[in-house]
């Protein structure tokens, strides 16, 4: 059944130009901001030469093996919400078009639908994935005074991570693309809670009143990967993923999948 | 073996509200293998959620439905062909590309792609977007997909709405064509001369109630029938009885109801007594039952 799911949403999507399109500029900008990242760090450190001190003539070790792993799936987090909008059309689209309702005439179960959407995310999970492996090995390559190939694979634990971080957010993007049906209106409201509403309400909840706030569905995903910068002015900083932040995140993952099967088997197609 | 007898749907008090609006009340319906059934009712009467609730799109909110006797999945709907209300596609792929999807869903193993487009004669544009496509066009496109795993029941909703005369025939040979290959067709329509055209058995809805259901030669296909009568009604009899062209006579409230032949209208009629030195005082075109109750409900729709 998997396999004729994701054969399904290629034969759907494979002359869609749009998502080629999207996906292209994906690619790009992603190389494009890793490559403009040591150009632009290196200007920074020039510029603030003289509050900075000595110690950061060489630069800041952004690049290097081992720390390069988080460095970099932390800077590309914004990345999810091309691949999201990339989910939010392929669902919205079957709406619009009425195809999903033609798709059910013609026999495809719900289970097969959903499972059709879930391998388009396995699928964008796992390019973002790899261009974060060869965003990595380049500019690591190019910039690690290590090379050797231990530290390499040391923290790769972190492209992973990303994978999942990526997931769990298209997971998010399909349950509200399902909810509201529409492409505008989906994109609108899924931009706005994930940096609007959800990190105003979390600030004032963690700032104001002193609460927890790792739970929220967003802040979980987004906590996956720690911001990792804090090391470069001694500061600490979890420079691993926890197992219960994953847990968090896998908790809204399925609970997102789960609400997005009941609202295709309740709701008339 | 089938027979003619087998069921292949039957719904049983099957309803659907829509808040307060009742679309389909109760409906029982029964439909055999090899019948061309047809679903006839103005637009809002309910045929589209109906269709939509025995193809598993609409849930019912009371009663229940009955496939080849085997009850309700998405795998026996790979034995049905449905197109409901607008043809629908992906609009960026080709006619191919889009059979192909239908295909893979209802899991033909070497679907004629060729073949099918041939016979609605979209072979030539086979390989252009379907947003390219006139209507005409898409329609046809419809029923080749609906055709593409060579299923044994087929359902058209209003195929022929919004296209011209020439699209209009076509698309009712193309069902006869289909219905002359064993297939159980079900039609919706609003076009009373569409289902007595197309269809051997009918039911009519008006807002979501089952009003009639019967056979068209029965009902719709009777003779013509002409309500006659004369002063000198013994002279009338007597030519009436002598005219081979009067199937059969009756008298009914004073007047004679004659059941004739095609080529007698009531113009013939009134020549020919008035040639023989007969005066009509009475004459006028009966309308079967059915005719008149359809043509009612549709004169109320339009209030």
């Amino acid at each position: 059944m998997l396999a004729k799911s994701a054969k399904l949403e290629y034969l759907k999507f494979r002359r869609y130009r749009p998502f080629w399109i999207i996906l292209g500029l994906f690619v790009l900008a992603f190389f494009a901001v890793g490559f403009s990242m040591k150009a632009l760090v290196d200007f920074f450190v020039r510029e603030n030469a003289n509050d900075l001190g000595k110690y950061l003539e060489n630069g800041l070790p952004l690049f290097d093996f081992v720390d390069i792993w988080q460095n970099l799936a932390y800077i590309t987090f914004l990345f999810k919400y091309i691949l999201a909008f990339v989910v939010v059309i392929s669902i919205c689209l079957e709406y619009s078009n009425k195809t999903i309702r033609q798709n059910m005439i013609d026999g495809l179960s719900h289970r097969e639908y959903l499972f059709s959407k879930l391998s388009l995310m396995v699928l964008l999970s796992l390019i973002a994935g790899a261009l974060l492996t060869l965003l990595g090995l380049a500019l690591g390559l190019m910039y690690s005074p290590v090379k050797s190939l231990d530290f390499v694979v040391l923290n790769m634990e972190f492209v992973l991570a990303y994978m999942f971080e990526v997931f769990c957010f298209l997971a998010l993007a399909m349950f509200v693309a399902t909810l509201l049906r529409r492409t505008g209106f989906a994109i609108v409201l899924f931009v706005l809670y994930s940096l609007a509403i959800e990190p105003i309400i979390t600030a004032i909840m963690e700032f104001n009143y002193e609460l927890e706030v790792w739970y929220f569905p967003v802040k979980s995903i987004n906590n996956l990967i720690h911001i990792p910068f804090g090391k470069y002015i001694f500061r600490e900083v979890q420079d691993f993923v926890s197992l219960r932040e994953i847990g968090v995140a896998t908790f809204w993952m399925v609970l997102w999948i789960f609400l997005t099967y009941q609202l295709i088997r309740k709701r008339d197609a | 073996m089938r027979t003619h007898m087998e069921a292949v749907l039957r719904t049983e008090q099957l309803s659907k509200t829509f808040g307060k609006i009742k679309a389909v009340q109760q409906l029982d319906l029964e439909i055999s293998a090899g019948q061309v059934f047809g679903i006839l009712g103005p637009n809002g009467s309910g045929k589209t959620t109906t269709l939509g609730m025995i193809l598993g799109v609409v849930k019912p909110t009371s009663g229940s439905y009955n496939w080849f006797g085997k009850g309700d999945s998405h795998h026996l709907r790979k034995r049905i062909g449905a197109i409901l209300e607008h043809p629908v596609f992906y609009p960026f792929l080709s006619a191919v590309e889009n059979l192909r999807i239908s295909a893979h869903i209802k899991d033909v193993a070497n679907p004629d792609f060729d073949g099918l487009l041939q016979m609605v004669g979209l072979y030539d544009r086979r390989n252009d977007a379907f947003k390219t496509y006139s209507l005409g066009m898409k329609q046809r496109l419809a029923i080749a997909t609906a055709l593409v795993s060579d299923p044994e029941v087929l359902i058209f909703d209003e195929p022929t709405n919004g296209l011209d005369p020439q699209g209009i025939a076509d698309i009712r040979q193309l069902i006869l064509d289909i219905a002359g290959m064993g297939k159980t067709i079900v039609l919706a329509s609003h076009l009373l001369d569409e289902v007595q055209k197309v269809c051997t058995d009918f039911a009519v809805l008006r807002t979501g109630e089952k009003i009639f259901q019967g056979s068209v030669d029965h009902v719709l296909n009777q003779k013509q029938r002409i309500e006659v009568y004369a002063e000198d009604h013994e002279r009338l009899l007597q030519e009436l009885e002598n005219d081979n062209r009067v199937l059969r006579l009756e008298k009914q409230n004073g007047v004679f109801v004659i059941e004739v032949s095609d080529d007698l209208t009531t113009g013939i009629l009134n020549k020919a007594m008035f040639e023989r030195g007969l005066l009509l005082s009475h004459l006028a075109t009966v309308r079967s039952n059915l005719e008149e109750t359809f043509l009612e409900i549709l004169r109320e729709d339009a209030r």
